[in-house]
């Protein structure tokens, strides 16, 4: 089947993204023109004023004009059309932060450029804040997308350890599988769909301790910027979500250090300055499985890992004016080493390296270099199991450039192409001892450009589209376009409606058996030449109300379906039957979220009403991360002098699963060459109901935390005491078919946090 | 503050009153499935089947049943070539009554040999009414070429390999595939304090990595199948493995054998030979079925095989006896 097969107006559509996006070139070209006569451009970097650390997602708010923006990732803001040689009130501010006022006044024809650096203060976020939050947001194409700067995290019940993708789970549309696992699911599609990015470099396997934890030590992450879908074209290669992780730079101002013990882990940080930059590097280790054996029955888990971290910044203006240049190191390493020859061991690792060229040019001009490498690696090893061996392996090689350029109009530009050379080894073993690499080799080079129509407040367009020239393998045509688009469009100052639309591609796929009750970790292979990649298209629309600074409402409903998903072919039954197969699925769903801040409280509550299904040779079936309904409320409370108090509760109805019908006798031929076994040789045999007809238990969760700031000298001490489960719910993980026992997840957990900071 | 305590503690007490631990039942509703086996040899006019249903049991361990659930007064008919042939209903003793003590119900015919590549079909209408039925192609071959030999192995043998083909077959429905089954073994005895054993040594088509035996798999697409002499001669040696009393071991032949199978039964007796790659653990064991209205398996095969003489000479250099 071809891609015309299923996308009959491709050809179509495409010309027509190709299009949109020429007219709206010249469309900010022809108003940069006419506009530079009479307005300026503002540019500005925004950090603490203690470490220098960049602080993303900062407001800023001109008190004259009533406008607003906010810094990327970066630190950086740009704000155009702005009158000139007129003195402009810019207040800068950040949450945790004192806001920072001063008069600018912008010139002609040259962009001009401020630093601000803010001091940490105890009173949070006040009312001019949330004003410039919400004009900065007037009309970004954001929808599905949730911001999050690292420190929002810290108040919530962290669990046995902070850990960025279980506070993902909290959000509407993310799903999980349970206790067990921080692998999510979001939107109905599967795990292997994610894009997870550590400084612009994916990570194939980012788990601990058989994925009950991440691998990203959340105390190196800067933000964490995570689409649920309806995705921008800079992005590619996954069908569902993104997840983008951006690291830390580090004390650029006086050597500092933290370290921390959990139940589970102990750890170092340490991050100061080098000359014309900074530097940060970090370090986790378990020492106990103890906290691990509540996760899994209280069964050993005989898990191993570590992981560390390490980044270089570097700008000198003499070396290379307005440039920055970092080079970021990451290592995560598991074994679980059962220490019994009759059980197998598993080991596996991630490695990332990254050096990123970031440069800001005279003009409203941003652009990055990027090189970088991702090697994942894992193994399992059967000892006298009777289970096979499998060694998988990715190396994943980067280049890639993207560009920004910021019309005096406020429409922007971006583009980019990115080349990643994929080299995939997976040695299956079969029962007949026979070693065979079903590994391959190939490279994608692509390019994307997108144009942002923002030069009207009420309105926003993002349309772009991505081609890719090469793809890594597969069927199909060698080329493919993904064209995207986003809307924001601002019924009025507190209401607005937002949609988007993409087409998604992905060509590499991980070998995941639904049936699996515990995923060690899922192997990874590029999609075989005898199947189509798959591909999905995403329908998104929303609702944004604020009807005041304290509070908010957001409501989304999507609709994504999803071709030729590479699954196991349950049906191979000769060496020559494929491995996979191909399968269609389909998500939809609707999702409300509301925030109320106003000090001392800050509370959050969500609902998401989802479907997924998957349709493999005409059966049709749930998903087992197919949860109907989904509840999160989160309470966080400041008591003042240090103290915060915080709950979290959870629910969501049940997962599928396959019931058991009954039992027959199965004939076994164990030789046909014998006589009479039609006759002697039954054995029985389970006989399953249709799959994943039946449902487990509703999942229901309250996690209580209480945190404690404090200063002991130059030694800053945080204390942190949860309870997870609080009323002890027997949430049910699986049952054993053969006994009929039940399997639950985490009972109640009492644990604790001390972390020093110097 | 006291408040918002005192609405937490309110809050986990009532829901941890109302959240009575839900039970989850493993089992869905009872299905009532019929299960029908019938695996027709071309050796032979005596073929058997057997219909049975599925049961439930308290719990979860099958093995507790004890109602035998094998059917009687069911009617069974073949059809093939334009002759229909009705089995009979019949019991035998059980050679495992640890489970059921009553005798195993079953059917049979004794005049029903198969002697062309033609379709024939199945039918059991069961004593309820409910018909189970299935198709399938009865597979002969009709003979085996040896290369590479004369059908014999000695010590002055000269050739590297030992090698076998054979033709396809013209099925009447060629899109439902045959399936291919070769082994080679050597047939011996093993005699210890007058207690002689016949046991049969399976050669491997090679070794990868000088460690891992590999052997033939039933394949669709071929027609031949080598074995290296070096490989040949391993097995034999292997035979007695550590054992000083070589005396003991009394080799007979070598015997080549051919399974050719309907797609049917290959895929079912695939599932159970387990040579797929296995990606990962699994809950659910594979299972295939081509009984339209209920499970089991209805096939066919033939076997053809050829015997290769293992001379005095080459058994006596392992220090063996010639049987």
């Amino acid at each position: 089947m071809t891609t015309k097969d299923h996308f009959p107006h491709f050809e179509k559509v495409f010309y027509i993204s190709v299009s949109a996006v020429l007219i709206f070139l010249l469309l900010g070209i022809n108003n940069k023109i006419s506009a530079q006569q009479r307005l300026g451009i503002l540019r500005g970097f925004v950090a603490d004023s203690a470490s220098g650390e960049v602080l993303p997602y900062a407001n800023i708010y001109i008190k004259e004009l009533g406008r607003g923006a906010s810094t990327d990732h970066r630190g950086f803001f740009i704000m155009s059309s702005l009158p000139v040689e007129k003195n402009l009130t810019v207040a800068v501010s950040y949450i945790g932060y004192g806001t920072k006022e001063f008069v600018v006044s912008v010139r002609p024809y040259i962009v001009s450029d401020i630093r601000v650096y803010l001091s940490q203060t105890s009173i949070r976020l006040q009312t001019i804040e949330k004003i410039g939050e919400r004009i900065a947001k007037e009309n970004a194409t954001d929808l599905s997308l949730q911001k999050i700067a690292i420190r929002d995290l810290e108040f919530l019940p962290k669990g046995v350890e902070l850990d960025i993708f279980r506070s993902l789970q909290s959000m509407p549309g993310v799903q999980t599988a349970g206790d067990v696992s921080a692998r999510f699911y979001v939107r109905g599609s599967a795990s292997n769909q994610n894009l997870v990015l550590l400084d612009n470099v994916p990570i194939y396997n980012p788990f601990h301790a058989l994925g009950i934890f991440s691998a990203i030590d959340p105390d190196m992450v800067s933000t964490v910027e995570f689409y649920k879908g309806g995705f921008p074209s800079e992005y590619n290669g996954r069908l569902s979500s993104v997840l983008k992780v951006v690291t830390r730079d580090g004390n650029r101002n006086y050597i500092s250090g933290k370290a921390s013990l959990s139940l589970l882990t102990a750890k170092v940080l340490i991050e100061g300055p080098i000359p014309s930059g900074s530097f940060i590097a970090s370090f986790r280790k378990n020492y106990s499985d103890e906290i691990l054996k509540k996760f899994r029955n209280n069964n050993s888990i005989p898990a191993d890992f570590y992981d560390y971290f390490v980044k270089i910044n570097y700008a000198n203006d003499k070396f290379a004016k307005d440039a920055k240049f970092a080079l970021s190191i990451f290592k995560s390493d598991d074994k679980v080493m059962n220490d019994n020859p009759m059980r197998e061991d598993f080991k596996w690792s991630n490695n990332t390296i990254n050096i990123n060229y970031f440069q800001i040019s005279d003009s409203p001009l941003f652009y990055q270099v990027e090189i970088g490498a991702s090697n994942f690696k894992g193994e399992r090893i059967p000892n006298e199991s009777g289970a096979k061996g499998v060694v998988n392996e990715i190396k994943d090689a980067i280049m890639r450039m993207d560009f920004n350029y910021v019309y005096e109009s406020k429409d922007e530009l971006a583009g980019g192409f990115k080349i990643s050379d994929v080299q995939s080894k997976l040695l299956l073993e079969n029962f007949r001892g026979q070693v065979t690499d079903v590994g391959s080799h190939g490279t994608n080079i692509s390019a994307y450009v997108k144009y942002k129509f923002l030069r009207y407040p009420s309105l926003g367009i993002d349309f772009g589209t991505r081609i890719n020239a090469t793809r890594l393998a597969g069927g199909g045509p060698a080329y493919f376009f993904e064209p995207r688009t986003s809307l924001t469009y601002r019924l009025m100052p507190e209401l607005a409606f937002k949609a988007s639309w993409g087409i998604y591609l992905q060509d590499i796929v991980t070998i995941s058996d639904e049936t699996e009750v515990v995923t060690i970790f899922e192997p990874w292979l590029i999609t075989p030449s005898y199947l189509t990649p798959s591909r999905a298209i995403h329908y998104v629309c929303g609702l944004e109300y604020t009807p005041s600074q304290n509070i908010s409402f957001n409501l989304e409903g999507y609709y994504k379906i999803l071709h030729d998903l590479a699954v196991i072919n349950e049906k191979k039954y000769f060496p020559n039957d494929p491995d996979l197969i191909p399968g269609e699925g389909e998500a939809s769903g609707v999702e409300f979220q509301t925030r109320y801040l106003s000090l001392p409280y800050n509370i959050s509550a969500s609902y998401s009403l989802a479907w997924s299904f998957k349709n493999i040779e005409g059966v049709r079936y749930a998903p087992r991360y197919d949860s109907r309904h989904t509840v999160n409320l989160s309470i966080e409370y400041d008591l003042g002098a240090g103290w915060t108090t915080s709950a979290m509760w959870t629910y969501s109805s049940g997962l599928p699963f396959t019931q058991i019908a009954g039992y027959y006798e199965k004939l076994t031929i164990d030789d046909l060459h014998d006589d009479n076994y039609v006759l002697n040789s039954y054995l029985p045999f389970t006989l399953l109901s249709g799959k994943n007809i039946g449902r487990l238990p509703d999942y229901h969760r309250l996690d209580l935390s209480i945190s404690k700031k404090f200063m002991i000298g130059k030694l800053k001490i945080y204390l942190d005491a949860s309870a997870l489960n609080v009323y002890n719910r027997k949430n049910l993980f699986y049952f054993r078919r053969d006994t009929g026992e039940r399997v639950d997840m985490l009972p109640f957990l009492p644990t604790a946090t001390l972390k020093v900071e110097l | 503050m006291k408040k918002l305590l005192l609405i937490l503690l309110i809050s986990s007490i009532a829901i941890s009153i109302f959240s009575c631990d839900d039970s989850v039942n493993p089992k869905a509703g009872f299905e009532e499935v019929y299960i029908l086996n019938c695996i027709i040899r071309s050796d032979t006019s005596y073929q058997v089947a057997t219909i049975s249903h599925s049961f439930d049991v308290e719990g979860y361990d099958p093995y507790t049943n004890e109602n035998d659930p094998f059917i009687k007064d069911a009617q069974i008919k073949l059809f093939y070539n334009n002759s229909v042939f009705v089995m009979s209903d019949s019991s035998a003793p059980r050679t495992d009554n640890s489970r059921y003590k009553t005798q195993q119900n079953f059917y049979y015919t004794k005049s029903f040999k198969p002697m062309y590549n033609r379709p024939m079909k199945i039918e059991a209408v069961l004593p309820n009414g409910k018909i189970l039925t299935a198709e399938s192609d009865v597979l002969t071959l009709n003979s085996i070429h040896v290369y590479s030999t004369d059908k014999k192995i000695s010590l002055n043998n000269t050739q590297d390999v030992i090698g076998f083909n054979w033709g396809r077959l013209n099925t009447s429905s060629d899109n439902k595939g045959v399936y291919f089954s070769p082994e080679l073994v050597i047939l011996y005895a093993y005699e210890k304090n007058n207690v002689v054993e016949n046991l049969q040594k399976k050669i491997p088509l090679y070794y990868i990595n000088g460690e891992t035996p590999v052997y033939p798999q039933i394949e669709t697409e071929i027609q031949s199948c080598t074995f290296e002499m070096d490989v040949v001669n391993r097995a034999m040696a292997e035979i007695s493995g550590g054992d000083l009393q070589k005396g003991n071991y009394k080799i007979n032949k070598a015997v080549f054998r051919l399974l050719v199978m309907d797609a049917g039964l290959a895929a079912y007796y695939s599932t159970q030979k387990t040579f797929l790659d296995e990606f990962s653990m699994r809950v659910n064991q594979p299972d295939a079925s081509n009984i339209q209205g209920g499970l089991g398996v209805f096939g066919s095969y033939s076997v053809k095989q050829v015997n290769i003489e293992l001379t005095t000479d080459y058994v006596e250099s392992f220090g063996y006896q010639k049987k």
